[in-house]
């Protein structure tokens, strides 16, 4: 049975297009992205095995790319993914103060979610954005904007407005 | 591809451009350490062991994955080479653990090997080395991923050779990981070889599994003896015990694989031993004698048969895994008694069928096919290799068509697929495909259609077909020797009514044969039940009355005759069990005490030679073909019109119950619990039309049996008709293989 609705069908047709017919498996990180965004934020393993049957290839194949990128979450996440840049830049730009500060006002660790469910804290590598050390990410059903140059009280705002 | 000349380690080597370095480097004896690298999977370069240093190429070059230049100078022992290749060691061990004291690679490890022969004594590494949770692939292969260098061949095997993405590297970095990522047992029927494959102790075989260790093993060259590719094994014994099997190359045939089947059914060889001639006396009791006591009984008593009833009375029903030695004694000594019934297709059903076994072409030809039809032929199941070789030709881009009476997952596309039940089979053969899409087309015809009731009428049909067409038409039966018994015994006149004396060789009445309810009650009735078998079961206690203890495989020498015709001698690995004796032995001195001229023999050596003088029934040349009477056009149907009720029986022997090793071969019969060989497998609209649900418990009745058993629901199964796996169980307590059921609700 396919548990991937209409409009995701649609979706990843778009992408299939593009490609030629033998090769759908090209589609694959897209076909995720939508699948991922259209469902909490977060991939089932019945949602993987849902894209490989859709594309018709190995699920093993879909494992493999999924589990590969961070970008793809294979547990469940919160509502709000805020992804703290630790690379070299930010490291150095003070990004351990303001994985502290995310820890403290959140009350969970790295790689944890809140228990209301409503944010997901961790670490991630380079985002591209190092003129504007420290910088995070924040995340929400696949879109969000990169907060940059963050301090204490930058931090705060951010999450009063995410309430 | 042109030619040119390179220079490795000064050595001036003509090889073709195009080569990698290592195929050219391993051609000329010239070693150079490896993981991942494997001549018969794609070059993923990964694991770097290779480094050499190339003249001037800045850096040290992957000999795997760099393709030979004229003039190419290569050096293997420089230390430029020396020190790539300790530096890739140092990093290769920084996260493996040195756990080789409980590792059953130990000593058999290229990692172990390599770090010895390249690597350094110690390593700037001190944190802490990484770990990752077990796998569980199942019975058959054990994990220890930890140990896993990330070299991915057997997730390569698993794409290329397979054809089926079991196994695969999930995670990245550090966290890379190999594995099932989602757990489940590896079902595929040559997944075995990714142990051979594994270059590290992270794929071991399960049932070996600290059993011994490598250098306490002898290694023996043995033929594998389940089915008719022949491939070529290495038997490992400790003391007089078969521990292992693996796979032992041979290029033209089973190349570096080998099934799972022949891998793993040694395991068998420990159960049920009879290891001593037993004669039932007249209370019924089991006595114990001495082989001399044995065979004079057994002797007196054929003679005393024959006296009374006649020569015909007396048939032989022996396995086609029986070696060519074995089945030519036979023939002689039923020659000298006047018999001439012996029968070794015993899951044939139609009376009127000559299979004439043979693929009629080599076995590396398959790959070479454009067109090939498979006809009732669950060839993964039956033939592994041979259908790792029709994928060969599949993605090679062969057109692959089936017609069959169930539908089997294959590893290649397929061209058209036509599934119908048993009484719609000929029918369905009959309309096939046009003539000119099947033109130079190598048809086989598999076992299921083989033990169809109209195999004869197929059997002519593809037959006219194949010449029609010019193409090769194959038939392949079960059994490792079914060419060879062929050969020296091809069947007369078989008589399928009760006889009065039955020697049983090798096989199982209730279990071997397409009928066993029918058989039991012939057995039950006759005067003398003479069973050769190396395995004694309550069933065969019942049936025989004089019980011959004979060398099982791995024991005795002989010679099997692949289904391309090509002839195999092997020697015994280990002594028989206790008393038993090889079967060519026991037929020498049945033999002599009936006085058989000329039978003398020494050795199974001895018994070849004197085959090579005999005459044998020529298997591929054309007249054997010609003479095959073509009956297609109007040969009747045996089928009878069933009652409203009832389904068409479909029953193939899957490949844990083809023959009494693998039967007793506990790990592959527990990785097959799956696919609930024991169950009634029905469509699900069967099943909805009779109101029955997965699971249930049944009474199924065939002509006079009445079974109980519960339903699978299984839509390769064809609505209407009903799959009962053979050799189980529940196929020994009913009747006729191609019968109808019917189903009860309990
Ligand atoms: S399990 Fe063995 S064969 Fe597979 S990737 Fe790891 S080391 Fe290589
Ligand atoms: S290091 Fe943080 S954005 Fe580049
Ligand atoms: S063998 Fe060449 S890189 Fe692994």
């Amino acid at each position: 049975m396919n548990i991937l609705s209409h409009e995701i069908c649609n979706e990843i047709d778009q992408w299939t297009a593009k490609f030629p017919k033998d090769k759908k498996q090209s589609a694959v990180l897209a076909a995720l992205h939508i699948v991922q965004n259209h469902n909490d934020g977060w991939l089932r393993r019945e949602l993987l095995d849902a894209v490989a049957d859709y594309l018709e290839i190995p699920k093993m194949a879909v494992y493999e790319v999924a589990s590969f990128y961070s970008m793809f979450d294979l547990k469940e996440t919160g509502k709000y993914k805020i992804n703290v840049c630790t690379n070299i830049s930010c490291l150095l730009r003070g990004s351990e103060g303001v994985v502290k500060h995310f820890e403290k006002r959140l009350g969970i660790s790295l790689g944890e979610t809140t228990p209301d469910g409503k944010f997901t804290l961790r670490e991630v590598e380079c985002l591209a954005a190092c003129v504007n050390a420290p910088v995070c990410q924040v995340l929400c059903k696949g879109k969000g904007d990169y907060q940059v140059d963050l301090t204490p009280e930058k931090i705060d705002t951010l999450l009063e407005g995410l309430k | 591809m042109a030619d040119i000349e390179i220079d490795i380690d000064g050595k001036k080597i003509k090889t073709q451009a195009g080569k990698m370095l290592i195929q050219v480097a391993d051609e000329n004896d010239i070693y150079i350490p490896r993981f991942c690298y494997h001549k018969k999977l794609t070059v993923a370069a990964n694991c770097r062991m290779c480094l050499v240093e190339v003249e001037k190429a800045p850096k040290t070059l992957p000999a795997c994955a760099t393709p030979v230049n004229d003039g190419m100078k290569v050096f293997t022992q420089s230390t430029k080479t020396l020190e790539s290749q300790r530096a890739v060691m140092e990093f290769l061990l920084i996260n493996h653990p040195l756990d080789c004291p409980i590792c059953d690679q130990g000593g058999q490890c290229e990692l172990q090997d390599f770090s010895l022969g390249y690597g350094k004594d110690n390593s700037s590494y001190n944190e802490e080395k990484r770990a990752v949770v077990n796998d569980d692939f199942g019975p058959l292969i054990a994990t220890e991923m930890t140990r896993c260098i990330q070299c991915t061949r057997c997730v390569r095997f698993g794409k290329e050779i397979l054809g089926v993405q079991e196994i695969g590297a999930t995670g990245r970095g550090e966290h890379m990981q190999i594995g099932t990522y989602v757990k489940h047992t590896v079902t595929h029927e040559m997944s075995g070889n990714i142990i051979d494959l594994c270059p590290v102790g992270a794929l071991l075989s399960k049932p070996f599994l600290y059993k011994a260790r490598a250098w306490e093993l002898k290694a023996y060259h043995s033929i594998a003896s389940h089915d008719g590719v022949g491939s070529h094994l290495s038997v490992h014994t400790r003391r007089g015990e078969v521990m292992r099997v693996t796979a032992r190359e041979n290029e033209t045939i089973n190349e570096t694989w080998i099934s799972d089947r022949d891998r793993y059914s040694y395991e068998g060889l420990n159960q049920d031993r009879l290891t001593q001639p037993c004669i039932k006396d007249e209370t019924g009791e089991w006595r114990e004698v001495t082989w001399p006591v044995a065979l004079n009984f057994v002797a007196n008593a054929l003679e005393k048969v024959k006296a009374a009833h006649g020569a015909n009375q007396i048939g032989a029903l022996i396995s086609p895994n029986s070696t060519l030695e074995e089945a030519y004694l036979i023939k002689r000594l039923w020659r000298h008694l006047e018999s001439s019934q012996i029968n070794y297709n015993l899951r044939q059903t139609d009376p009127r069928l000559t299979v004439v076994p043979g693929l009629n072409i080599p076995i590396a030809e398959i790959e070479n096919q454009q067109t090939i039809v498979l006809v009732g032929s669950h060839l993964r199941n039956d033939q592994p290799i041979l259908a790792h070789l029709v994928r060969k030709a599949a993605l090679k881009g062969a057109k692959v068509h089936v017609i069959d009476m169930i539908k089997h997952p294959y590893h290649f596309d397929l061209a058209s697929e036509t599934i119908v039940k048993p009484s719609e089979f000929v029918a369905a053969i009959r309309e096939g495909q046009a003539q000119d899409l099947l033109l130079h087309s190598l048809i086989i015809m598999g076992e299921n259609a083989l033990n169809h009731p109209d195999a004869s009428i197929i059997q002519s049909l593809l037959n006219k077909f194949a010449t029609d067409t010019q193409s090769i038409f194959a038939q392949l039966p079960e059994g490792a020797n079914a060419v060879g018994c062929y050969q020296v015994s091809a069947p007369a006149e078989r008589n399928h009514l009760p006889m009065k004396a039955y020697l049983l060789h090798g096989i199982e009445p209730e279990y071997d044969v397409a009928n066993p309810d029918q058989l039991q009650q012939n057995l039950l009735s006759a005067d003398m039940v003479i069973a050769v078998t190396p395995f004694v079961s309550e069933n065969l206690k019942k049936v025989a009355k004089v019980l011959l203890p004979c060398a099982a495989f791995t024991e005795t020498s002989g010679t099997f005759m692949n289904l391309a015709g090509e002839q195999h001698s092997f020697s015994g690995c280990v002594a028989p069990k206790g008393e038993a004796r090889p079967g060519w032995k026991i037929y020498r001195v049945l033999g002599n005490l009936l006085d058989v001229p000329a039978f003398d023999f020494e050795s199974s050596e001895d018994i070849l030679k004197s085959l090579d003088h005999q005459e044998r029934q020529q298997v591929s040349s054309p007249d054997v073909h010609s003479r095959l009477q073509y009956v297609g056009a109007t040969g009747q149907s045996s089928a009878v019109m069933p009652h409203v009720n009832q389904l068409e029986r479909i029953t193939a022997w899957p490949d844990c119950r083809s023959d009494s090793l693998v039967r007793r071969a506990r790990a592959l019969n527990q990785r097959a619990v799956e696919t609930r060989f024991e169950a009634v497998h029905i469509h699900a609209e069967t099943a909805n039309k009779l109101q029955l649900i997965d699971g249930q418990a049944v009474q199924i009745k065939q002509d006079q049996a009445h079974v109980s058993s519960e339903i699978a629901i299984n839509n390769q199964v064809p609505i209407g008709a009903v799959f009962i796996a053979g050799g189980t169980t529940l196929a020994a307590q009913l009747g006729n293989a191609a019968g109808y059921i019917e189903i009860i609700k309990c």
